[in-house]
């Protein structure tokens, strides 16, 4: 099935996108603790940056003191004092 | 519980150096290696991993181009390696772990569930009795002997279960809330006399005859309900006296007055502020209280909590602590105030009204006053009550009537 007919049918009978799409979901705790679903994997990380891949773009992660808490195939928890989240081609 | 298993199984500190650790990181996911609490720094990635995932890993460092080194290490794999010389400290917690493991041996505590008519310590006194005490063996513990032993020796206990559960006894008891005989009609002749003085408000005579009516003042001992029941004879005649037991309720007005006397000076006891902490210790037999001397002439008050050490709910141990709390106080008399003496007035009436409609007596009339005196001061209750005064009295002797036979 093709993703144009999936978004369709999330559209029509509002199905979660993150179960049907594999959309990122992003939960944040004030702007020190964030958690990141359905990511794909670690493009970058150093001091004070974390690029990761999801599926329709990157997602950038700028702050100080940034510290992946924990990561697995499911989700990463991201603390720190997290400044800007940006979005990369989408 | 994941910070135990990191420590049972051991765990590393490292840093991943390389031109691409993120690429490591990812082979990591894949390979479901967890690393933990990553910070990047100038050197390289910092962050924990298992010493499994450090061993597995191996493979995954050739192809990413990473390299692993290590900071320090964590968890009880190493802690053992560290201290393999200590022989002393390996064997003091060997020794702990034989004597918990003889000490589950034993019984270190007895609950007693659903009892009410006899006390926690009664029903311990009367286990000890039977042999079942605590710091014996759980072997030694006969529950189903004991639970006919209750059974028979307790009437009023109608179910008991006795079960041990780790080192503690359980004795739950089910105690019989009806009566558990019928109780036996005295049928000895008997008067019904006056408790007290008052005038006869109401009567109900059930048996015997009344001696007094309605609107009588009656003093105390005097007989209102006779127990002698003459029998006569067509003329009038007294022929025969039969004694019954005399039953009725007689209730009277009564004046009733109590009266509470006061010094006029109050012994206030106040807190200074100051507080001793202490410990208390308590191994089998051997108790050890912690606590720093007073100064002398000082008055303090103690009071002092006690807790039994246990690992679970059903492992007690024969070890006791509790924290001693002293309080200093100083104490000084002063006069009572009039909000005082109005205090104790108001709970003075209100103890003799609950006192008196405990018994279900009514109250016509209640006066409360505060009378002072030389001594001090006292606190007068009067009231006019209406009540049941009637109580019995065994008739010792029954008088014989002596026929005069008439030729």
């Amino acid at each position: 099935m093709g993703r144009r007919i999936r978004a369709a049918a999330v559209d029509t009978l509002k199905l979660p996108r993150d179960v049907v799409l594999g959309e990122t979901v992003i939960s944040m705790e004030g702007g020190s603790v964030m958690v990141i679903e359905n990511y794909r994997s670690i493009l970058l990380y150093e001091t004070g940056r974390i690029k990761l891949l999801a599926r329709n773009g990157k997602v950038l992660v700028e702050g100080s003191g940034l510290q992946i808490e924990y990561y697995d195939e499911e989700s990463m928890k991201i603390i720190g004092r997290i400044r800007k989240i940006e979005f990369q081609g989408i | 519980m994941k910070w135990l298993v990191h420590w049972f199984e051991g765990f590393l500190l490292v840093t991943i150096q390389g031109t691409a650790p993120e690429r490591f990181l990812n082979l990591c996911r894949g390979r479901e290696i967890e690393v933990w609490r990553l910070k990047a720094g100038p050197e390289g990635c910092e962050g924990y991993i298992s010493v499994k995932g450090f061993r597995d890993s191996r493979e995954l460092l050739k192809k990413s181009g990473a390299r692993l080194k290590i900071r320090k290490r964590f968890g009880l794999p190493f802690f053992l390696y560290r201290n393999r010389k200590r022989k002393f400290f390996f064997g003091g917690i060997a020794a702990a772990a034989v004597l918990l493991y003889v000490l589950t041996f034993f019984v270190w505590d007895i609950q007693i569930e659903g009892n009410q008519r006899y006390s926690d310590d009664s029903m311990i006194h009367y286990f000890e009795d039977q042999g079942i005490f605590c710091g014996m063996m759980k072997k030694n513990v006969d529950c189903d002997e004991l639970e006919s032993s209750i059974r028979s020796d307790f009437p009023e206990i109608i179910w008991v279960s006795a079960r041990v559960s780790g080192t503690r006894l359980f004795v739950s008891v089910k105690e019989n809330e009806a009566l558990s005989s019928i109780p036996v009609p005295d049928t000895e002749p008997q008067d019904i006399v006056a408790e007290k003085d008052g005038v006869v408000t109401s009567m109900i005579v059930r048996s015997g005859v009344p001696q007094v009516s309605i609107g009588d003042t009656v003093k105390s001992g005097q007989v209102l309900i006779s127990g002698l029941v003459p029998i006569t004879d067509d003329g009038g005649n007294v022929t025969a006296v039969h004694g019954v037991r005399a039953d009725g309720d007689i209730t009277a007005r009564v004046a009733v007055s109590e009266e509470r006397s006061y010094s006029g000076l109050k012994t206030v006891e106040m807190a200074t502020g100051k507080e001793r902490k202490g410990l208390f210790l308590k191994a089998g037999g051997i108790a050890v209280q912690i606590l720093l001397p007073a100064e002398k002439g000082t008055s303090w008050k103690i009071s002092m909590e006690e807790q039994q050490l246990h690992l679970t709910d059903h492992f007690y141990l024969p070890f006791w602590w509790g924290t001693i709390r002293a309080k200093e106080y100083v104490t000084y008399e002063r006069l009572y105030t009039a909000e005082e003496k109005e205090m104790l007035r108001k709970k003075m009436e209100q103890e003799f009204a609950e006192k008196i409609m405990e018994k279900g007596v009514q109250i016509e009339q209640n006066n409360v006053k505060i009378l002072e005196n030389d001594q001090g001061f006292s606190i007068r209750w009067e009231a006019v009550v209406l009540e049941s005064i009637g109580a019995g009295r065994p008739i010792e002797e029954i008088p014989v009537i002596e026929e005069n036979e008439e030729n």
